[in-house]
C-alpha cells in the first residue's frame, strides 16, 4: 500500500484529506503539526506528504526544510496544501522546495488530478 | 591754520585762538603751566577746540614743551589741525553703528564668543529674544551656561573673526523646528500611507485565507456526499448535498471577486501587458462557457477579424469577457444565439458579446456596473461587471452595453491593439484631462482626424497608461484639480519609455517654459479647433510642408 503523510492543525482537513485519500487506495497517516510531521516521518518514510502551511509551531515552510534535510526523505513529494493563495504565494512555495502547491478550497477531482 | 597774519598775531594774548566759551578757563590752565614746564601733551591727548580768525571752530592737538630762552622759560606750542583726523574718525564711529546695527537687529540670533575662553563678548536682539534672557544674563552665562538653554532645533553658522583685536567667533544659528516638525510631519503621512496600504494588504491575504479554510471542508465533504463514497443516497439527500455544493461553490466566488474588487481598489492589482492574438484567447473563454450552452441548446458563434491582436493583459482580458459570455448564456433563454465578435477600429480591439437575451432596460445600462447590483434578478455576485470595468479601464480601454439588434443585449469592450496593429491603423493620442466635456470634444475633434483618444484623468493615471500603451501623443492639461500637468511632464520626461513621446501641454494661460521643460508645444485654452489638429499632425511627424 502506499503511504501518504499529511500535517494539518484541522481535524476536519485531515478527515477530509484522508477520505478522499482512503478511496484511491492510499494508507494515510496523519500529523497535527510539523514537529510531529518530522518526526514520523523520518522514523518511516512516506511515499507523499501533504503539508499544511499556517500551523502552530513549525509553519509548513519550516517543516519542509527540515523533511528535506532528512537524507532517507530524498525523492520524497512533498506538497503544500494551503489556504493562502494572494499573488506571489505559490511561486514562494515553489521557490521553497515545495512539489507542487494546491490552494484550498480543493476537490477531491483537483486533488487526484494533481497527484496523478 | 588759523587765518591770521603774523603781524595780527605777535602781541596778542594765546586766548584769541580759543574759543570765548573756554577762553578764561584756559588762561588758568596757562598760568598753572607756566608755574611747572614740562613737555607734554596739552589736557593729557585730547582734542581741543580752536577758533579761526572768521569765527570758526576746528578740533585740535597740542604738544607743549619748555623753551628755555636765556634766563626766561617761554612755552613753545606745537599745535596741529585734526579736522581730518576726526572726519575719519566719525566716519569710523558711522560705520562701526551701523555695522552694530546690522548685527543688533539681524533677524537671525547671532552672538559673538572667545572660543579660547568660551566667554560670550556680544550677543543681538533675536538671540536675547530667542533664549528669553537679558543682555546682562546671556553674557554672564558663557558659552557654557548657554548649552542647556538650546531648546528648539536650531540650524549653527560660525565664522572665525577678530573681534576687538582678538580671534573671535560669531555664531548665527536659526530656529528650523518649524521646518523640521514640517518634513517629520510629511515622512510620517508617508510612513503612514504605505502601512495602510500594507496593512490593507495583509488584511485581504488574511481574510481570504480565514475564508477559504471553512470552505475548503464544506465544499469538499459535500463533495464526498454527493460522490456517494460512504453509501448510496435517498434522493432527498442528494439534493440537500448538490445545493450545499452549489451555495459554497457561489459563496468561493464571491469571495474571489470582492478580493479582486478589493485588491484593484487597493491599487494592488498587477497587470502583465502583452501583446496575444485574439483569436486562441476568444476561443479558450468561449470553450469555458460552452457546457452551459450546450445545456441550454444556444448556439456559440465567433466572428472575427482577420489577424486581430492585441495587447493587454491576457489572463485579467479573458475574466472580462468569460465574465460577458458567461451572462450571455445565463440571460439568454434555450435554443438562443451568443456571438462574440472581434475587430480592430481607431487604434483599439472591439469585443462585442452579442447575446438574443432579454436586453437590459436603458436606465440601468450604466447601473449595472455598479459593485452588487442584482437588479435583474439572476444569481450572481452583483460584482462581475463592476471588476470587468475596473479592469479594461486599467488597460486604457472602454466598456458599455447597449441594445443589440432584435432586442437582445450587446456588451461592448476595447482594449488597445498590438503596437504594429495599430501603427497600421490609426495615431493613439492619450490626454490628461478631467474636464468630461472638454474631453468629448477633443474626442470628436480627433475621430474626424482619424485618430483615437485614451483619457486619463489623473497624473498617476497617465503616466501609468503612457507607459502601457505607448501612445503617439499626449496632450496635458496643465491645471488639475488634483495634482498638476506639471508633474505629468515631468514623469513622463524622466521616464525612458515615455521620454520621447511628444507632450502638447494646454492651459488657460500660455506658459512657455513647457518647452523648456521638454514639451512639444503649448497651447492656450480654448485651443482652436484647426490649430490642435495642425499641432498634433506636426507632433505626429504628419504635417504637409
Amino acid at each position: 500500500m502506499r503511504r501518504v503523510l499529511i500535517a494539518d492543525d484541522s481535524a476536519s482537513n485531515r478527515e477530509l484529506l484522508r477520505t478522499m485519500l482512503s478511496h484511491e487506495g492510499w494508507t494515510v497517516e496523519e500529523a497535527r503539526d510539523g514537529l510531529t510531521a518530522v518526526e514520523m516521518a523520518t522514523a518511516r518514510p512516506p511515499e507523499l506528504i501533504l503539508l499544511d502551511i499556517q500551523m502552530p509551531g513549525l509553519n509548513g515552510y519550516e517543516t519542509l526544510r527540515r523533511l528535506r534535510a532528512v537524507p532517507a526523505l530524498a525523492g520524497v513529494a512533498i506538497y503544500a496544501v494551503t489556504a493562502s493563495a494572494m499573488e506571489g504565494d505559490e511561486q514562494r512555495g515553489l521557490a521553497a522546495g515545495f512539489t507542487g502547491y494546491l490552494t484550498k478550497p480543493l476537490t477531491r477531482r483537483l486533488l487526484l488530478a494533481a497527484l496523478s | 591754520m588759523f587765518g591770521y597774519t603774523r603781524q595780527e598775531l605777535i602781541g596778542q594774548r594765546i586766548e584769541i585762538l580759543t574759543p570765548a566759551a573756554v577762553r578764561a578757563g584756559h588762561e588758568q590752565k596757562r598760568l598753572g603751566y607756566s608755574a611747572a614746564p614740562v613737555t607734554r601733551s596739552m589736557g593729557s591727548g585730547s582734542y581741543f577746540q580752536a577758533v579761526r580768525k572768521d569765527g570758526r571752530e576746528f578740533p585740535v592737538e597740542i604738544m607743549l614743551s619748555p623753551l628755555q630762552v636765556g634766563e626766561a622759560v617761554h612755552t613753545a606750542a606745537v599745535v596741529r589741525d585734526v579736522s581730518e583726523r576726526m572726519n575719519l574718525l566719525a566716519a569710523m564711529q558711522e560705520s562701526e553703528a551701523q555695522a552694530r546695527l546690522l548685527f543688533e537687529e539681524c533677524p537671525l540670533a547671532s552672538w559673538v564668543e572667545d572660543p579660547a575662553t568660551g566667554a560670550l563678548l556680544a550677543v543681538n536682539r533675536e538671540a536675547l529674544r530667542a533664549f528669553r534672557v537679558s543682555r546682562e544674563e546671556f553674557l554672564a552665562l558663557g558659552v557654557a551656561g548657554l548649552a542647556p538653554l538650546w531648546e528648539a532645533d536650531y540650524e549653527v553658522r560660525s565664522h572665525d573673526l577678530p573681534y576687538l583685536g582678538r580671534p573671535a567667533r560669531l555664531l548665527v544659528v536659526q530656529d528650523v523646528s518649524a521646518q523640521r516638525r514640517f518634513q517629520e510631519a510629511i515622512e510620517e503621512a508617508r510612513l503612514r500611507a504605505e502601512q495602510a496600504s500594507q496593512a490593507k494588504s495583509e488584511f485581504l491575504a488574511s481574510m481570504s485565507h480565514e475564508l477559504r479554510s471553512p470552505l475548503h471542508t464544506i465544499i469538499g465533504f459535500a463533495e464526498l456526499l454527493a460522490d456517494e463514497l460512504e453509501g448510496p443516497l435517498n434522493d432527498k439527500q442528494k439534493r440537500f448535498a448538490a445545493h450545499i455544493q452549489r451555495d459554497s461553490q457561489h459563496l468561493l466566488t464571491l469571495i474571489n471577486d470582492i478580493l479582486d474588487l478589493s485588491k484593484i481598489e487597493a491599487g494592488r492589482m498587477e497587470l502583465r501587458v502583452e501583446e496575444f492574438t485574439a483569436r486562441e484567447w476568444i476561443e479558450e473563454a468561449v470553450a469555458m462557457v460552452r457546457p452551459q450552452a450546450e445545456a441550454k441548446e444556444i448556439a456559440l458563434d465567433v466572428q472575427l477579424e482577420r489577424d486581430l491582436r492585441l495587447a493587454g493583459d491576457r489572463l485579467r482580458s479573458k475574466q472580462v469577457l468569460l465574465n460577458l459570455l458567461t451572462n450571455a448564456v445565463k440571460f439568454t433563454n434555450a435554443g438562443g444565439r451568443v456571438a462574440v465578435e472581434g475587430r480592430s477600429a481607431g487604434g483599439f480591439g472591439t469585443i462585442g458579446v452579442v447575446d438574443t437575451g432579454v436586453g437590459v432596460p436603458p436606465e440601468l445600462r450604466e447601473r449595472i456596473f455598479e459593485a452588487f447590483f442584482q437588479g435583474l434578478g439572476a444569481a450572481g455576485t452583483g460584482l462581475g461587471l463592476a471588476i470587468a470595468r475596473r479592469l479594461v479601464e486599467r488597460q486604457g480601454g472602454r466598456i458599455w452595453m447597449e441594445e443589440a439588434a432584435g432586442g437582445g443585449s450587446r456588451f461592448v469592450f476595447t482594449l488597445p491593439l498590438a503596437a504594429a496593429m495599430a501603427r497600421r491603423s490609426q495615431p493613439l493620442v492619450l490626454a490628461l484631462e478631467d474636464d468630461p466635456s472638454a474631453l468629448a470634444l477633443l474626442r470628436e475633434y480627433l475621430e474626424a482626424e482619424g485618430m483615437a483618444l485614451v483619457a486619463a484623468a489623473t497624473v498617476r493615471e497617465s503616466l501609468v497608461k503612457a507607459l502601457d500603451l505607448h501612445p503617439d501623443v499626449i496632450v496635458l492639461d496643465l491645471y488639475l484639480p488634483q495634482g498638476s500637468g506639471w508633474d505629468a511632464l515631468a514623469g513622463l520626461k524622466k521616464l525612458e519609455e515615455t521620454r520621447d513621446i511628444p507632450v502638447l501641454v494646454t492651459s488657460v494661460a500660455a506658459d512657455e517654459s513647457a518647452l523648456e521643460r521638454g514639451a512639444f508645444a503649448s497651447l492656450t485654452k480654448p485651443v482652436a479647433r484647426d490649430l490642435l489638429v495642425r499641432t498634433l499632425r506636426r507632433a505626429l511627424g504628419r504635417e504637409e510642408e
